[in-house]
């Protein structure tokens, strides 16, 4: 047991532990609904472009304001995305491609520019050991704040994300959910960045989503596994990471790789269900 | 035919400005009429349904029972689409997807009641899924995929069901039953409009056939509008749908 509370001794060590529980529910609730419309792309682009708000926050009024310069440029690239997309020519995943990749360069060099004493690597890979108490609160409003959503939109998500046809003749506003599920993306890639940064966000997001998708059938169900594994996976990479001396974005990261990984293999070794491929237009009993 | 129960009043659709894919298209829909719809691909069959049903903007008026509707007070219509339109991968059950039918009865936060379950069982039950309830649609077939969509049609109790080739990939036996299905509830009174390229099956079992050609070709039985001279002339003039 005590290896297990030994991480969680120290003031700071507590709060990385209470920020790593809230990315624990929160990336796998969103990253669910980001793994079904197929956004996962999407949600590396946005990971990375949010570097620039956190620089131009950083340069402009210290680190207090890093979460919410990212948050604004989140949603910024939200807003852009949505926006440009409207036209049909520019495929959607080049909108992405464009604006993700220009924000990202971006915040590169605005980060080069600003008199910062954190590196680069901070924002890249996470950095949970410097969490402040303001961080926490942010963090922990931002996390109910999208909770909140997820849980009274749910069945909304689920008919838009399936059929939109007929979700916009329920009286769904498609296009309204489609932005909100991006604003939603940013906030979680917000919360996302002490814990395991910029580059691996992605990872926390889509891999426990992944890996509960293998184990059951229901939306609902997957949802709540993929809470239940991703939180596992998070407090269970900073314990590693803490006995091992590692850092710990990377060590959850890798862990929760590791888990799809053999979850998959078992399911491949002992899988008897029979999926029918739906280009082949043949009915069976 | 009795009263009308759909109107379509030059409707017409034009997509991103410069392509249009559907041009000044009137007829309308009588009570338990069952309509086959006909033509080339890509002629504006699923176009026209979409616009019926309120997905897309379009010219013109759509009139049900009487009353001109703005497109997101269509609930009375059902559209079952293609299955290329919807996420068969999707992790949803097949009592989830009929159910979603019942939502016009209920709203946002839905609380499913007994009468609700009892109405999805049945519709189950006439298009031959009873007892499927529970099984993922990702595991079903094609032709089991098109009887769970229309069986959520009539969950909805749309007075009109616009069924976008829902017979693509149903095998003959179930086609029949299916097509059984549609005269029986034509007979109780709701519309129903078919696309297929099967025309030995309108010529057959419909008697109301509308041609389509990116425009209505021709409306009137099968006998007529899809004779040899109609029908060369119906695939052969693929107007390029682009405004001049």
């Amino acid at each position: 047991m005590s290896w297990l509370l030994d991480p969680f001794q120290s003031d700071f060590s507590q709060r990385a532990g209470l920020i790593c529980i809230m990315v624990g529910v929160l990336a796998p609730t969103v990253g669910t609904w980001i793994s079904l419309r197929r956004l996962a792309y999407m949600g590396d682009a946005m990971s990375h472009s949010v570097l620039g708000g956190v620089a131009l926050g950083f340069g402009w009024f210290g680190s207090q304001a890093v979460l919410p310069g990212a948050l604004m440029a989140g949603i910024f690239m939200a807003v852009v995305i949505h926006f440009l997309s409207q036209n049909r020519r520019v495929g959607h995943d080049s909108v992405i491609a464009v604006v993700g990749s220009g924000m990202f360069a971006f915040g590169v060099l605005a980060l080069s520019k600003v008199d910062t004493t954190v590196s680069i690597t901070h924002f890249l890979f996470g950095q949970l050991l410097t969490v402040n108490t303001a961080d926490l609160w942010t963090t922990l409003a931002l996390t109910l704040l999208a909770l909140g959503f997820v849980w009274y939109r749910f069945d909304d998500l689920k008919f838009a994300t399936f059929d939109r046809d007929h979700a916009t003749q329920l009286g769904i506003r498609v296009q309204r959910l489609d932005m909100a599920m991006l604003v939603l993306l940013a906030i979680c890639v917000v919360v996302c960045l002490n814990t395991v940064g910029i580059a691996l966000t992605v990872s926390l997001l889509i891999t426990p989503t992944a890996t509960a998708r293998l184990l059951f059938n229901n939306v609902s169900t997957i949802s709540q596994g993929a809470i239940a594994i991703g939180l596992v996976e998070v407090v269970g990479g900073f314990i590693v990471a803490y006995h091992l001396d590692l850092a710990p974005g990377p060590t959850i990261t890798l862990g929760a790789t590791a888990v799809f990984m053999i979850v998959y293999i078992t399911q491949f070794a002992t899988s008897d269900r029979t999926y029918v491929h739906h280009t082949h237009e043949h009915d069976h009993h | 035919m009795t009263s009308a129960v759909l109107e379509a009043s030059h409707v017409g659709v034009t997509y991103n400005e410069d392509f249009r894919a559907l041009t000044n298209t009137s007829f309308s829909v009588g009570a338990g009429e069952l309509i086959a719809v006909v033509g080339p691909n890509g002629a504006g069959k699923s176009t026209l349904f979409k616009a019926l049903a309120g997905f897309v903007d379009h010219d013109g008026d759509v009139v049900v029972h009487g009353k001109h509707c703005h497109h997101l007070e269509r609930q009375s219509i059902a559209y079952i689409p293609q299955q290329s339109d919807i996420d068969l991968r999707f992790p949803i059950t097949v009592a989830e997807v009929v159910m979603a039918g019942r939502r016009r009865f209920h709203g946002r936060r839905m609380r499913t009641t007994q009468v609700d379950i009892t109405h999805v069982m049945t519709c189950l039950s006439q298009v031959d899924l009873g007892g499927m309830e529970n099984r993922s649609l990702a595991t079903l077939s094609g032709g089991q995929v098109q009887r769970v969509m229309l069986a959520r049609a009539l969950a909805q109790e749309a007075d009109v069901l616009l069924l976008d080739e829902a017979l693509s990939g149903v095998d003959a036996q179930h086609t029949d039953e299916l097509i059984t299905l549609f005269e029986n509830l034509a007979t109780s009174g709701t519309s129903i409009l078919v696309s297929t390229h099967d025309l030995s099956l309108v010529r057959n079992r419909f008697t109301r056939c509308l041609t389509v050609n990116r425009r209505l070709v021709g409306d009137g039985h099968p006998s007529v509008e899809l004779v040899d001279n109609k029908l060369e002339q119906l695939f052969s003039s693929t107007s390029q749908g682009t405004i001049p």
